[in-house]
């Protein structure tokens, strides 16, 4: 299989005038092949959004590469859909705008646009009621879920999750993890989520990478072996409470030197 | 029982004054050298004030449409209450009892005098003047956007521009006047270009900086679902530097009046500033009164229509304050 995303020898200052602060990510490799839900965990700082973003288009980097499906990533694109931990609808769109931004801008036929939000709509489990709402009047679960509908009705190659569950209440994000499961089990659609929720980066992944403290590496990997149908899995299921644990110690002995790193480069 | 007796109070006051207006007009003689030839215009504006008054009150009291309730009518009589104690204080000390200079003066009753008997040549030149401030405002505005959301846009040219525009903008546009009139096919070309620089600078100022400092998170979520700078620029930037645009928009329509008075009070042969200024030659100030109505009743239509338009286009905003 081919890789989605092939990161080789990754370097991104934020200040490039200066190198010696905030060295975000050093050396960093990672690939991801076609078809595959990986999850990206580590502690504070550790450049794991940052490497979102790079994969998404938004930051430029200093050294090393970065391939999407074999092609250098140089600018956001819709074929990389992102959803982030603080939504970021347009507040002057209603929800069917919203939801149709992608398709619209990029002029895809009236039909298909109507086909595009009935099929999301139904899959976000959003009426037509709310359509006609302003997201500024909503609740943060609403929101986010319409955040997860613009994207899903772009049909993006890939799916990048930047802590998107963060600020939402249980129901919501159970919801909103479902769906994305389901999503993976049916179209194989290659899925990155960052998280620094241990337990989430277990329960929904097939690969967790960890990554060191700053500036970051992959520390290591582990392959999450649960069935594949995962959301009927119990949360107390002892070989995924295992993983978990795992995955914590990994976690763990990042932190200390985490704490150390902020302590050297404060902000 | 208060509320009651207040709302009675507020609900009577108008109509006193008219009809104590009404009294003093028909009732006491006038002083003003110059004979009135006609108090009928006054009195019928009276009259038809307490009518229509009464009329909404009976709306508001028996709930027949819902956006006119009580409270907004009596809002409104309290406005009407205030410019009538004007109307009867001024006919009192102008025209009644020996305060005010009558020359200078007038009286409420020469002003509507001349309001209908000048009627047809204040229409002409209401028209005459509305036409060069819509040419002139919509022009200094719709430039303003554009290159507002361009410049600011465009970072190595807002770095440029805006300080040389913040240096330029302060200078009031009235003194171009001479250039413009030169420079200018006609007056009335003239009289557009200085109310469009009027209404340019502020939609300018406030939409370049707006878009300058637009959520560039808004931005990149626009750009990962496809959106390229054209759409960018329409269906994100401008929507979203709406709030300071028509801030900008509206001290533009402000500047764009008194540039339109100003311009035609210079150069024009035609219009409300330049009738102001022939009948203050003649010492006609009754007439000029009058014209000063008209520009007032102008200025209110065009920030009623200002404010409806602002409310549509803001709907999506949630007034955190109101």
């Amino acid at each position: 299989m081919t890789n989605v995303i092939e990161a080789t020898k990754l370097k991104k200052l934020f200040r490039p005038d200066d190198p010696s602060r905030l060295l975000a990510i050093d050396g960093f490799d990672f690939e991801m092949k076609e078809g595959e839900f990986v999850t990206l965990i580590g502690p504070t700082g550790c450049g794991k959004t940052t490497f979102l973003r790079i994969v998404a288009g938004f930051e430029d980097i200093q050294g090393g590469q970065i391939l999407f499906k074999g092609k250098p990533v140089e600018a956001p694109d819709a074929k990389r859909g992102v959803i982030f931990q603080d939504i970021r609808l347009f507040p002057w769109m209603t929800v069917r705008d919203n939801i149709l931004f992608g398709v619209k801008s990029r002029g895809i036929k009236a039909e298909e646009q109507k086909q595009k939000l009935k099929e999301t709509m139904e899959l976000m489990q959003l009426d037509n009621e709310a359509l006609n709402m302003y997201p500024d009047r909503l609740s943060t679960g609403m929101r986010q879920r319409i955040g997860v509908a613009r994207v899903l009705a772009n049909s993006p190659d890939i799916i990048l999750l930047d802590e998107p569950l963060n600020s939402l209440d249980w129901v919501t994000r159970d919801y909103i993890q479902t769906t994305f499961l389901k999503l993976w089990h049916e179209t194989k659609k290659p899925i990155l989520f960052v998280t620094h929720n241990i337990p989430e980066a277990v329960f929904v992944a097939q690969k967790v990478v960890v990554m060191t403290a700053r500036p970051g590496k992959t520390k290591s990997v582990v392959n999450v072996d649960l069935p594949e149908r995962r959301w009927e899995l119990r949360r107390d299921n002892d070989h995924y409470l295992d993983l978990v644990k795992t995955t914590s110690r990994l976690v763990e002995d990042e932190l200390s030197k985490a704490r150390e790193v902020e302590k050297v480069v404060g902000y | 029982m208060n509320e009651i007796r207040n709302r009675a109070l507020r609900a009577a006051l108008p109509h006193i004054l008219i009809w104590a207006t009404v009294a003093i007009i028909t009732l006491l003689p006038d002083i003003q050298a110059v004979a009135i030839e006609t108090k009928v215009p006054i009195l019928a504006f009276l009259v038809g004030a307490s009518v229509f008054m009464t009329l909404l009150l009976g709306i508001g009291a028996t709930k027949i449409f819902k956006k006119l309730s009580i409270t907004r009518v009596l809002n409104f009589y309290d406005i009407c209450s205030i410019f009538l104690t004007i109307v009867f204080v001024w006919e009192l000390l102008a025209n009644k009892f020996p305060v005010l200079d009558p020359m200078i003066f007038t009286c409420p009753t020469r002003v509507f005098q001349a309001l209908v008997v000048k009627a047809p040549i204040l229409l002409d030149s209401a028209i005459s003047s509305m036409f060069l401030l819509v040419c002139g405002y919509f022009l200094g505005i719709i430039v303003g956007i554009v290159t507002g959301i361009v410049v600011g846009w465009f970072k190595v040219l807002f770095r440029v521009v805006y300080p040389v525009a913040k240096l330029i903008a302060p200078i009031p546009p009235v003194v171009y006047i001479p250039f413009a009139l030169v420079l200018l096919p006609s007056v009335m070309y003239a009289a557009i270009f200085i109310i469009a620089l009027g209404a340019f600078w502020p939609t300018f100022a406030n939409v370049c900086f707006a878009t300058h400092n637009v959520d560039r998170r808004v931005i990149e979520a626009a750009k990962m679902l496809g959106a390229k700078t054209g759409t960018i620029l329409r269906r994100v930037i401008l929507p979203s530097v709406l709030p300071e645009l028509f801030a900008g928009i509206f001290i533009g329509l402000i500047l764009a009046f008194i540039m339109l008075e100003v311009a035609e009070m210079v150069g024009a042969s035609s219009g409300l500033g330049f009738y102001i200024l022939s009948q203050r030659l003649l010492n006609h100030y009754d007439v000029v009164a009058a014209i000063i109505v008209v520009v007032g009743i102008l200025v209110v239509i065009c920030t009623v229509v200002f404010d409806y338009v602002e409310a549509r286009a803001l709907k999506w905003k949630v007034r955190l304050g109101a």
